[in-house]
């Protein structure tokens, strides 16, 4: 039989996963500290991958530059320098990337426990339910 | 007033009733309006320059999520880039792969400003933009800002290497010299500079400013920001001598203000909850959810002004036959 209440609570669930579906996942499948990590590794790996490409862009831009005068240059200061600033780009990344998936973490938790108290809020109805229908059985089977 | 604010219910509650297609509309719209503009300033690519394509494409995004359409700009503009010169086009690729890399990993969300920008720098426009996201968005927006900034001076500078090549008829050959040619005049632009400084102070101070918690605080933020890019502009004209156009400046930035109040009263200061479609079971039925927000429509008050002294006088006479009696007594 429809329940209409159950209808209710099951309509807003269904809502609640549609729009907030994956950070649910995220607060109910990860730990913190492994939800963080996992993401500043991307992060690292991807600043990385980033880096190498405007460095290649970069080279491309000054390639004259650097075809003539590439026997004046001294290469390992140049090394230096190039790796200085990726170890600067990559620190300010990382940083940022903990700031925000701290922050996102937080906000999916309580996402999270929003949908459980709603979560609740059915089981009783469930439970109550089946109360009626036990209750009801068991009247049947005593009139007979 | 209370016209304005019976309009913001009847447009909530259309909102409401068909956002499915009022969303579609608008993404069609802008669909039309990027492709066109891609498709008609940037058109090397004779193949793709029938207009059933800009067309087609926008008619594909209508039903695709917002973030497909920015994949669908960048890969028209990267082959009529191509058709132009390779070089650039690798170039271009290399800018999105690095945007996508070290931003929209992080938000994803906001992946439309980095292409309303260039659109905005190309109606002429561009000071809207920090005042709106600032209204409606995050400080973080102020990178794709920046990013599309840089974009539509690249493209400014690619469309003038291709109406110069064009002139020249300069075959192809020294593909250095191109993808140099290009980045080297952006880089060097010191108008693209401006741009930035004044469209980042301004969209970080809007976003302070209506956070602030005093009385109209947007109204003070959008203000704000219009004067400080005005003044901004002002200045980095003169410092920097630039010949920057300053009646389509104060245009502009009245035209930001009017745009900001419109856009805060009708649609950032509103909950436009829409109307929700679910699908979910249980052990005896499937169920096909179409739930509709409940709006509650604040209707005009109505004041009856009574303008008959008559029932006034007969009670006052009244009265004072009272107090004649009871001073009788």
């Amino acid at each position: 039989m429809l329940n209409e209440d159950r209808i209710k609570v099951m309509t807003r669930l269904a809502v609640f996963e549609k729009e907030h579906g994956r950070e649910n996942e995220i607060a109910s499948r990860f730990y913190k500290a492994d939800y963080i990590s996992y993401y500043m590794i991307w992060t690292g790996i991807m600043t990385t991958i980033a880096y190498v490409l405007g460095l290649g862009l970069f080279f491309a831009l000054n390639f004259e530059r650097y075809m003539e005068n590439m026997h004046k240059m001294n290469l390992w200061e140049q090394g230096k320098i190039m790796i200085a600033i990726y170890v600067i780009i990559l620190t300010a990344m990382l940083m940022l990337s903990w700031f925000i998936y701290r922050r996102r973490y937080k906000k999916a938790k309580k996402g999270l426990e929003e949908y459980c108290d709603l979560l609740h809020e059915l089981e009783k109805i469930y439970n109550s339910e089946r109360y009626r229908e036990h209750t009801k059985t068991r009247q049947e089977a005593e009139r007979r | 007033m209370t016209t304005l604010l019976e309009c913001r219910e009847w447009l909530r509650r259309v909102y409401g009733k068909y956002s499915l297609y009022i969303n579609a509309g608008i993404r069609f719209i802008t669909g039309i309006l990027v492709f066109m503009l891609i498709t008609y300033r940037m058109g090397y690519m004779t193949r793709l320059k029938n207009p059933v394509i800009p067309l087609l494409m926008a008619l594909i995004c209508t039903f695709l999520p917002a973030n497909i359409m920015v994949v669908f700009a960048m890969i028209l503009l990267l082959a009529h880039l191509y058709a132009l010169s390779w070089e650039i086009a690798l170039a271009m690729l290399v800018i999105f792969l690095i945007l996508y890399l070290i931003y929209y990993r992080f938000s994803p969300r906001y992946a439309f400003v980095l292409m309303l920008t260039p659109v905005a720098f190309t109606l002429k426009i561009p000071y809207i933009i920090p005042v709106i996201l600032g209204l409606a968005a995050t400080p973080v927006t102020a990178v794709p800002v920046a990013f599309g900034s840089v974009g539509y001076y690249l493209l400014h500078y690619i469309f003038q290497y291709g109406a110069n090549a064009a002139a020249t008829s300069a075959g192809p050959g020294d593909h250095v010299q191109k993808y140099v040619y290009v980045f080297a005049n952006a880089i060097k632009a010191p108008e693209l500079y401006l741009y930035l400084v004044t469209m980042t102070a301004a969209l970080f101070l809007v976003y302070f400013i209506r956070r602030l918690s005093v009385d109209k605080a947007w109204l003070i933020a959008i203000f704000t920001g219009a004067i400080s890019e005005l003044v901004f502009m002002l200045a980095g004209n003169f410092a920097m001598d630039i010949s920057i156009n300053v009646t389509g400046l104060v245009l502009g930035t009245i035209l930001a203000i009017l745009l900001a109040f419109v856009l805060q009263f009708f649609v950032f200061n509103v909950d436009y909850s829409r109307t929700e479609y679910v699908q979910f079971e249980d052990d005896e039925y499937y169920y096909y959810v179409k739930a509709i927000p409940k709006v509650h429509i604040t209707k005009r008050e109505k004041t009856v002004k009574q303008i008959n002294p008559q029932k006034k006088i007969r009670m006052d006479s009244s009265r004072q036959r009272n107090r004649t009696e009871l001073d009788e007594l």
